[in-house]
């Protein structure tokens, strides 16, 4: 298996907090990974300095053996890593397909001098738009499509969130608590609909997650972060018997 | 050059400033509305003591108390009729904004109405102004024993409330985190109510000194108002000793710098606001949070391991 | 008789036709830049003046050099010789007109790529406080300057690029029709910029900038486009201004305008170009009617200036539509491309039978306050 993502010593300091200190691990190709640790363990820090949100101050990111430290956040999307967010981040006053649509890449339309000819961009627009729908009824949204992005469930936005994302063909998925707030029964669906598109697509998953008994069931790897460290990188059923871990994490 | 007349006007004006500036402070630390209708709680101050001082004969203390109360009452009006209804419905920070720019059309224009209809367009309060010593070339007259005085005891008071009574120490806590002072019980409303009404009255009490220091019109709170979003946002629009500062750099930066340019580069006095709007504008794109969490160790600390590397 | 009594109106009429034309334009382009785009651009003014001043200097400076006009810049010498030189040279007054639509959409487009700066810098309040501002400066500067619009007294003799046609009427007329064409082709062009993929756009990064960024777009490109279409429309507005009241003076420009133009864009309704043309309708009709002599005309007599007035009911509009019905008259849509028309064909309503069939609610079953907004379709 080749390494699709790695990071190498990746920091990140607020004032004088340590959020993320000296991360290293790599992404094997279509894996699932879980990235979990208590509050504040620097998780969705580090989901941040892959997606290019905030710079790291020392190490390197590496995307397929290509250099990507420190890019701006749409860089990284069109290099092929997308992510999602802790609480989902939908364009409010869109419709659901319109969500989906925006995320297409390379769309002629969205250049102002082109724009206001619609001639020029409406078969790409319809291809997208084909594209968007399919998506959108796999992932069995589509009796929501045509509503306002504020009109759904929580567990609903979660997979909006998912679904936009495909548009990219993106390599790599980072997603923040894809099942948070979400019922338990949503929450498996979920986790389906992500090794469905691994197993489709090729994709390769880093998935925090709170939720340990549902995540444990679809990840083969789990990585936990304590004060910002890597403290364990392995297989789930060794996460419980780690003494680091359980000090950390589970005896809380 | 002869800086004893700018600098009497500096002092002067920035007092003024700082007090108005307070009142945006407090305001906006503890609502989050960048309150344009801000301007007219000076201008009604000063209308409210210019007309009593004239008309009625008050003396300026009796006129200064009720430009307090008049601007207090006024402040709380516009919380409770416009944004406190607004923030319920769910209304974003900017559309209290503009909301605020609504309220003052309609309270300047209202004014204006009036002072047009009983000639006051522009007025001053008439008080008996002597000049009690010489500074350089600068006079001092009774009008800075009213102005220095009260700018002094109402930064004293204000701190003591804000770190000695229990409504203060409320208030700090809502500006820090809202939620943290619903959680602890704090009855919310009427501390915001306090808040609206001091602010408010502070601001008035600025307006009204002004009105005796110098002309005013139904206008002079949305000129003054430049100043007062400078001053407030070099302390980050959240700090109150940043506010003082912001208050007292606007009113010698102006004074200072228009004389200086006018004297050296013949300079336009009228240029005078660009000198605010500078200040606006390079802190709010170098450093948005003006002196606000300015910690002088803190800052000593990194100079020297910026220096140790 | 009649016909008499409609002349005599009809000077009212042309006059309303033009300023509601030209708001419309501006209009137009603050909701593009606020409505579509979030950028709270409350220094708007400032831009339409951008336009103002460069038509104001460019025709007078080229018309005082083409006829060797000797009086000085500013005074009413010069004034009446510029209104005679355009009125006996129609190529020179239509091309002068012409250059200074081009040269007024550049400069303003330059200025709106400027403004673009602090709006990525600031969160969208701030930004709003420094624009007001922003825009104000512009203003103070012109005043003071005897070279650009002659500071206070204002810049004159900008004769109307149809001067040549000698009957009032007619040239007014003829003027009304080329503003009400442009505001036509400003409504066609936002219309068209709005239901495409740059209007989703828009939209993405005005509901979630950060989003908008983790989902590809490059969000600092984006504002900075849309504070040039913008602009460069305001600055137009600005030119066919100059043109239309025949000079241009400094404190016209007034935080005010930008005010007015706002309540046009909220009261109609944000992110909605047919709102836009109601709110600009109402506003202009109170700009209008609410004016001393229009008042004088109906034979009221006010004790005081009514055009104060219509600021309290200005102010009294935008509280109670923000309070009351902040979406405005006519709410916002989604963007209507073939996306959309796709979406609606009952083509796509079977859902697919998968592995993972996931149960979604009936999509209203937490629903959220939205106002009138209803689901399309």
């Amino acid at each position: 298996m080749t390494a699709i993502l790695q990071l190498r010593d990746v920091a990140k300091y607020f004032g004088g907090i340590r959020a993320v200190d000296g991360v290293s691990f790599d992404l094997e190709e279509r894996q699932i990974v879980g990235l979990i640790g208590p509050n504040g363990s620097g998780k969705t820090t580090l989901i941040n300095l892959i997606s290019g949100v905030y710079k790291p101050d020392r190490g390197k990111i590496l995307f397929r053996g290509e250099d990507i430290t420190g890019l701006d956040p749409w860089e990284i999307y069109h290099k092929g890593i997308v992510r999602s967010f802790q609480v989902p981040r939908l364009f409010e006053k869109m419709l659901v397909v319109e969500n989906v649509m925006v995320a297409h890449r390379n769309q002629k339309g969205e250049n102002p001098l082109i724009a206001p000819i619609h001639s020029k961009w409406r078969d790409q627009e319809v291809e997208y738009a084909r594209r968007s729908l399919q998506t959108i009824r796999e992932f069995g949204l589509s009796r929501v499509r045509n509503n306002w992005a504020t009109e759904l469930s929580g567990g609903q936005m979660k997979l909006v969130e998912i679904t936009r994302s495909m548009m990219s063909e993106p390599r790599v998925l980072l997603l923040d608590e894809p099942a948070a707030g979400v019922a338990p029964k949503l929450a498996r669906e979920i986790f389906g609909h992500i090794v469905r598109i691994r197993d489709e697509y090729g994709l390769t998953f880093l998935i925090i997650e709170h939720r340990l008994d549902i995540l444990f069931d679809y990840v083969e790897r789990v990585l936990v972060m304590n004060y910002g460290e890597l403290i364990y990188d392995g297989d789930p059923e060794g996460v419980y018997k780690d003494p680091r871990v359980i000090d950390a994490y589970l005896g809380e | 050059m002869d800086l004893s007349i700018p600098l009497m006007n500096s002092l002067t004006l920035g007092s003024l400033y700082t007090l108005m500036a307070l009142g945006l402070t407090m305001s906006f630390s503890v609502t989050k509305i960048a309150n344009f209708a801000h301007a007219e709680l000076v201008t009604v101050g000063g209308y409210v003591t210019a007309l009593l001082v004239n008309w009625m004969g008050f003396g300026l203390g009796e006129s200064l108390i009720a430009a307090f109360i008049a601007s207090a009452l006024l402040a709380v009006a516009m919380d409770e009729g416009v944004f406190k209804p607004m923030i319920k419905r769910g209304s974003k920070p900017l559309f209290l904004l503009v909301a605020s720019i609504g309220i003052g059309l309609v309270v300047r224009y209202i004014l204006f109405i009036y002072a047009d209809l009983n000639a006051v367009i522009t007025l001053q309060a008439q008080t008996n102004v002597q000049i009690i010593g010489r500074f350089g070339r600068a006079g001092i007259t009774t009008m800075h024993l009213w102005i220095f005085p009260i700018t002094i005891a109402s930064v004293v008071l204000l701190h003591l409330m804000f770190h000695y009574t229990k409504p203060g120490k409320a208030l700090r806590a809502m500006a820090d985190n809202e939620d943290l002072a619903r959680v602890s019980g704090v009855k919310i409303y009427t501390l915001r109510r306090l808040m609206w009404f001091i602010a408010g009255g502070i601001t008035g009490v600025a307006g009204g000194l002004w009105a005796a220091y110098s002309v005013i019109t139904p206008e002079i709170g949305w000129y003054a108002l430049l100043r007062i979003f400078a001053a407030s946002i070099l302390g980050g629009l959240v700090s109150f000793w940043g506010t003082i500062a912001g208050g007292l750099i606007v009113g010698f930066a102006e004074n200072f710098g228009i004389t200086f340019m006018n004297t050296y580069f013949n300079v336009n006095t009228a240029y005078r606001p660009l000198i605010s709007f500078v200040i606006i504008v390079i802190v709010l794109l170098i450093k948005p949070t003006g002196f606000a969490g300015f910690d002088l160790m803190e800052w000593i600390k990194e100079r020297r391991k910026k220096g140790g590397e | 008789m009649q016909l008499e009594f409609l002349a005599s109106y009809m000077p009212i009429f042309t006059s309303f036709v033009v300023l509601f034309a030209i708001y419309l334009i501006a209009a137009l382009s603050l909701n593009m830049e606020y409505g579509y785009g979030g950028i709270p651009n409350f220094g708007h003014v400032f831009f339409i003046s951008v336009g103002a001043y460069t038509a104001g200097v460019l025709t007078a400076r080229t018309v005082d050099y083409l006829a060797s006009i000797k009086a000085g810049y500013c005074s009413g010498q010069a004034s009446v010789m510029r209104t005679a030189y355009l009125a006996s040279h129609p190529i020179e007054a239509v091309g002068l007109f012409v250059a200074s639509l081009i040269l007024g959409a550049i400069l303003g487009g330059l200025f709106g790529y400027l403004g673009s700066y602090p709006a990525l810098r600031l969160k969208e309040d701030f930004l709003a406080i420094t624009l007001i501002f922003i825009g104000d400066m512009g203003r103070i500067i012109a005043r003071n300057e005897e070279g650009i619009v002659c500071a206070l007294t204002g810049l004159t003799g900008i004769a109307n690029p149809l001067s040549f046609i000698k009957d009032v009427n007619t040239r007014s007329i003829a003027y009304a029709l080329i503003v009400v064409a442009f505001a036509v082709l400003a409504y066609v062009y936002v219309q068209k910029l709005a239901q495409s993929p740059f209007g989703r756009l828009l939209k993405a990064v005005r509901d979630d900038d950060l989003a908008a960024m983790a989902l590809g777009k490059v969000v600092p490109k984006v504002r900075g486009e849309i504070m040039i279409i913008g602009s460069a429309l305001a600055a137009i507005a600005g030119v066919l201004r100059t043109f239309y009241i025949q000079g241009v003076v400094a404190d016209d420009f007034q935080p005010l305008i930008t005010f007015l133009i706002l309540t046009m864009v909220i009261l109609g309704g944000m992110a909605n170009n047919k709102g836009v043309i109601l709110g600009t309708l109402i506003m202009t009709a109170l700009d209008q009617f609410i004016s001393p002599s229009f008042m004088s005309m109906l034979g009221i007599t006010v004790e005081f200036d009514v055009t104060y007035m219509k600021y309290i009911i200005i102010g009294l509009i935008i509280i109670l539509v923000l309070m009351f019905r902040p979406q405005g008259a006519i709410p916002e849509g989604p963007v209507e491309t073939p996306a959309l028309e796709l979406s609606r064909s009952s083509e796509w309503d079977v859902e697919e039978k998968l592995e993972i069939g996931v149960e979604t609610g009936s999509g209203g079953s937490e629903k959220r306050e939205q106002g009138d907004n209803q689901p399309a379709g």
